[in-house]
């Protein structure tokens, strides 16, 4: 690989988390002993899915149950017992939860703001649907599109866990349409398409090496570079009393990133790791590699992968057949063409098997007396529940444990209620997906939070809250 | 039923159903809003002679900004720099937006190493020290005339006595410690972290009346170069202000004439127009290689720069609003020649002049034509909508998320049909129509052109039919094809006033506003008198009271 101008980056952050070339190549994590108080962290990671899926051909609810809440365990179920869809994680069945019957409330709010409120905005359930997945609030209306309203829910954790001289959180990966990630409205977060790049942010080459006994004036000027940052500080912190509203915001926001990045050039930690990078394999494969390093090496604790938009041919599709309007939109179990929803079922299914590589990836790490994965929640969600755009029963796994937080082993089921649509129409919806964020939060030490993003929404005459954890997943 | 019928289908459809559908199209759009300015609003002005000043929110530096001004500072051989970011552009509006322009983890640690890198780079020789250093390490002062002549440039300001004393205590600091150039090189690199640098800061100036502020001279001189050149004051410009020579109306003109005659202003001109006619879409484009053979490398890139040439040198030829729908002369390189059928100039981007029946003003060129297409078709809706987001400043509303809104295929039963034919069917429910019947009222109009933007008069075998209706332009009418069509643009006073409502959002940084009202009104008046002359619109932009007024308080 060529020097790229990223070498400083690299260096910044090596020489930051006091990763010296003799500290390299090292086997496995010895670094790990020397974390304060030897409690392993929790971590999460979100991995995204384009459409959604096919629900009959994804749940595995107890016949005759729809209106009940319950769960049961995974673990005496056979491979042929898991739905077609969820089969390629028959094997990380002890340690997931899958959890059937939430809503997107956020968006079917936002809808029902503009059919039959009389708001304005743009309600393609692609683009609101992808404002509201991760950010839970009104999307940032704009001409004739949306986008994210307020920062994200890996932005919220990873600025609440996030650890001086690391990364807060990180996105891989590809925007389906817009963004799912934003640190502010309609501010996506930074986002890395290239795997190499992405393994170069968080780690990379080594600083040549120096006798700290004797620095030379290259190391000098390397060590007064916090220095600098810290008179940059200083400025942000005289402008700030002048500014107000949005503007003071903004740059407290900048001047935080600022105080981070110096603390960051000037502390040295103890962490150690084993940096390689392959990249070989599919690309949403070369992303949980990456992720599962930097989750190991402790450089984030918050990830998001967004998936490519698997092309059909890669998985036994006519060359040319277009994975949105030819088989998602015509996937619906009811009304849709074989092709079309059997093309939809084996796309969700690739998406498992990328999902249960993961979960390989995350299980394969030693941490204390389990795996990285048990200290982990590896969330699947979808832009949308399904081809057809339904915002109700989205198809949702929570995989690993978060440190003890969720209880996996289950398949958990919340029965449906009636909300008033549009147009006439009526939605049948189970509890709000948007707890899931509360429960994602409690599960990462953030219990004093009761809600994320809106914390109720009114569709028709009712109103729905959106507030506390979920039940029945710890 | 929607036929294939000609101008008189298309005025039966708009009496006949229009007027229920439409308002059924802008109903979904329309309304009582959440308080969230979504720039599809209409403002009307109370008192007309009121000076009224919107919102004025801090900027930060665009990433064009932003190489612009270290290479102002640093000379045109700073080395390349990490990449940022891309700053967020909601569609329809523009990269200064100020709402986009946060901050964010990589964006910051980027700076840091860019401001780093341009350090060492501004003292890695004499030539470049001489830039940045106005003497030497055997002149004790020299720290402090240092700290004081580029932090002056960093800052666009002189900088304050506190300012002056940390700074240059940090200088010296590193001098001890390392040495003359280190110190130089980290004084850099810090200032180029600073707010002072990265943003637009009007937070000086002074009071007078309400919570309107007079910007201070070094404020408003950066205003102007950055609307005018999207880059800082140059020399002249700061020693304008450091002599308070932005006073009167008469100087800022002058100075805005001077910035105008500048290639700057050249490339800024090309900037804004690329984000306005979202003149990038092109440039995805693949066009079918068995019907486009000609659309290999290169064709998408030289499209683009077609248009560009065409509206650089119209703008600053004296050239009007009108022009730009009506101007025949283009400039072209052998691609662009092969698309148009003429032959090929002797040099790239020759000036011709192009078939007046068929090509004139932008909307017959290739870069709209062919970036506001399928693979292997043109589209009308997505050049309808085009016309009435880009060129109307309508918003529209997105499809219904169950919309078809992939390329239109033929049934081979039904026998040939045209595109034009393949599209009325698939618009042709009721619900359709509310919006449509607006929409192909334009882009039925561009079936003249395929694709790739190659004229014809035959589609799939069948004549080619492009007439249309232009509906709510203010001189609305029927009209036959594309030259036509563009014809009643360039007269129209919805197209005039919504070229400068795109001049002033993007020199506001912001949508419009309710307490723009007024002085929109009078830009829009100015620029109607003017004759629709575009460089006096930027003048009277610039001229305007409120350009050197800021609004105190919450953004």
């Amino acid at each position: 690989m060529s020097r790229s101008p990223y070498i400083l980056d690299r260096r910044r952050f090596l020489s930051g988390l006091g990763l010296a070339a003799g500290s390299l190549c090292l086997p496995s994590f010895p670094g790990r002993a020397a974390r304060a108080q030897g409690a392993d962290p929790k971590r999460v990671i979100f991995y995204i899915t384009p459409h959604g899926t096919v629900p009959g051909r994804w749940h595995m609810r107890q016949p005759g149950q729809d209106d009940v809440e319950y769960d049961y365990s995974l673990s005496g179920l056979a491979e042929p017992d898991f739905s077609d869809i969820l089969r390629p994680l028959h094997r990380h069945r002890d340690k997931i939860l899958i959890v059937d019957g939430l809503a997107r409330m956020v968006t079917l709010a936002e809808e029902y703001r503009v059919n039959a409120l009389g708001y304005s905005g743009d309600i393609n359930r692609h683009h609101i649907g992808q404002a509201h997945l991760l950010t839970s609030t009104w999307a940032h209306q704009g001409a004739s599109t949306a986008r994210g309203g307020a920062h994200s829910i890996d932005q919220e954790i990873g600025n609440t866990i996030g650890q001086p001289g690391r990364w807060n959180s990180r996105v891989y990966g590809y925007n389906h349409q817009h963004a799912y990630n934003y640190v502010g409205a309609n501010q996506p977060a930074p986002r890395e398409e290239s795997a190499q790049a992405a393994f170069n942010d968080v780690l990379g080459l080594a600083p040549s090496p120096s006798d700290p006994s004797e620095p030379s004036r290259e190391d000098m000027i390397r060590t007064a570079r916090a220095s600098a940052l810290d008179m940059a500080n200083e400025e942000f912190a005289s402008v700030l009393p002048k500014l107000s509203g949005t503007d003071r915001e903004k740059l407290e926001r900048h001047r935080a990133l600022v105080r981070d990045l110096e603390v960051g050039l000037s502390s040295l930690s103890s962490v150690a790791c084993d940096p390689t990078f392959s990249g070989e394999g599919h690309i949403i494969d070369q992303f949980s590699r990456i992720t599962t390093l930097a989750m190991a090496c402790d450089l984030t604790r918050v990830a998001t992968i967004v998936t490519q938009n698997i092309p059909g041919n890669e998985f036994g599709l006519a060359p040319g057949v277009d994975m949105h309007q030819d088989i998602a939109h015509n996937s619906d179990e009811e009304d849709g063409n074989t092709t079309a929803i059997e093309g939809m079922v084996e796309y969700n299914r690739v998406y498992a098997e990328h999902f249960a590589y993961l979960l390989d990836q995350l299980d394969s790490v030693q941490e204390g007396s389990g795996t990285l994965l048990d200290n982990t929640a590896v969330v699947w969600l979808t832009e949308l529940a399904t081809g057809g755009h339904a915002l109700h029963r989205v198809p949702n796994v929570i995989a690993g444990g978060a440190g003890g937080y969720f209880n996996p082993g289950r398949y958990v089921h919340y029965p449906q209620t009636v909300v008033e649509g549009t147009f006439g129409r009526s939605n049948l919806v189970g509890p709000p997906h948007e707890r899931l964020y509360v429960s994602l939060m409690h599960a990462m030490g953030m219990t004093d939070r009761s809600a994320f993003g809106l914390e109720q929404v009114e569709i028709g005459d009712k109103s729905v809250s959106l507030r506390d954890p979920l039940p029945r997943l710890t | 039923m929607i036929q294939r019928g000609g101008i008189n289908t298309f005025v039966r459809l708009v009496v006949a159903s229009g007027l229920v559908l439409l308002t059924g199209c802008e109903g979904l759009i329309g309304g009582a809003d959440g308080g969230r300015a979504s720039g599809s609003e209409v403002f009307v002005c109370q008192t007309a002679d009121a000076i009224s000043v919107g919102s004025t929110p801090v900027r930060r530096l665009t990433n064009t900004e932003y190489d612009n001004t270290v290479r102002a500072l640093l000379g045109d051989g700073v080395p390349p720099l990490p990449e940022q970011p891309s700053d967020a552009v909601l569609q329809g509006s523009f990269e200064n937006d100020a709402l986009s322009l946060g901050p964010s983890d990589v964006r910051v640690a980027r700076y840091e190493t860019a401001a780093i890198m341009l350090g060492e780079y501004a003292v890695k020789d004499a030539a470049a020290r001489d830039r940045v250093l106005p003497c030497g390490p055997e002149d004790a002062e020299c720290g402090q005339q240092f700290v004081e002549s580029f932090g002056k440039r960093a800052f666009r300001r002189p900088l304050t006595d506190d300012e002056l004393d940390r700074w240059v205590g940090f200088f010296e600091l590193q001098r001890a410690s390392i040495d003359f150039e280190a110190a130089a090189q980290l004084t850099i690199a810090g200032m180029l972290q600073s707010p002072q640098f990265l943003y637009r800061l009007e937070d000086k100036g002074s009071p007078i009346n309400g919570n309107q502020l007079e910007l201070t001279q070094h404020e408003l001189a950066s205003r102007l170069s950055y609307f005018l050149w999207e880059t800082m004051p140059d020399d002249e410009l700061l020693a304008a202000a450091d002599a308070g020579e932005l006073e009167t109306e008469a100087q800022l003109e002058s100075q805005a004439r001077r910035l105008l005659a500048d290639d700057r202003a050249r490339d800024a001109v090309r900037n804004f127009h690329r984000q306005w006619l979202y003149l990038d879409r092109v440039l995805g484009e693949a066009k079918v290689p068995e019907l486009f053979p000609m659309w290999g490398t290169g064709a998408a890139d030289s499209a683009k720069e077609e248009t560009l040439l065409f509206i650089e040198s119209l703008f600053f030829d004296g050239g009007t609003v009108d022009e730009l729908f009506t101007s025949n002369v283009a400039y072209v390189d052998d691609v662009m020649a092969e698309l148009y059928d003429i032959p090929s100039p002797a040099e790239p981007w020759e000036q011709v002049e192009l078939d007046p029946l068929e090509r004139a003003g932008l909307l017959s060129r290739v870069a709209f034509l062919a970036g506001n297409a399928h693979e292997a078709n043109g589209s009308p809706p997505l050049r309808g909508v085009y016309v009435m987001e880009r060129i109307l400043c309508e918003q529209r509303p997105s499809p219904p998320a169950n919309a078809d809104v992939s390329p239109v295929e033929a049934d081979p039963d039904q026998g040939p049909m045209t595109n034009r034919d393949l599209f009325e069917k698939r618009t042709e429910p009721s619900t359709c129509q509310g919006c449509h019947v607006r929409i192909d009222g334009f882009g039925f109009g561009f079936e003249n052109y395929d694709a790739a933007g190659r004229f014809r008069t035959e589609d799939n075998g069948l004549p080619v039919d492009a007439s249309g209706y232009a509906n709510g332009i203010g001189n609305d009418a029927p009209y036959e094809g594309a030259v036509e069509l563009q014809a009643l643009l360039a007269e129209s006073d919805v197209v005039r006033d919504c070229v400068a409502k795109q001049w002033f959002t993007y020199a506001n940084g912001r949508p419009v506003e309710s307490a723009d009202a007024c002085q929109l009104e009078a830009i829009q008046e100015a620029f109607a008198e003017n004759g629709g002359n575009l460089v006096e619109l930027l003048v009277s932009i610039v001229t305007r009271p409120e350009f050197r007024l800021r609004s105190q308080g919450e953004n």
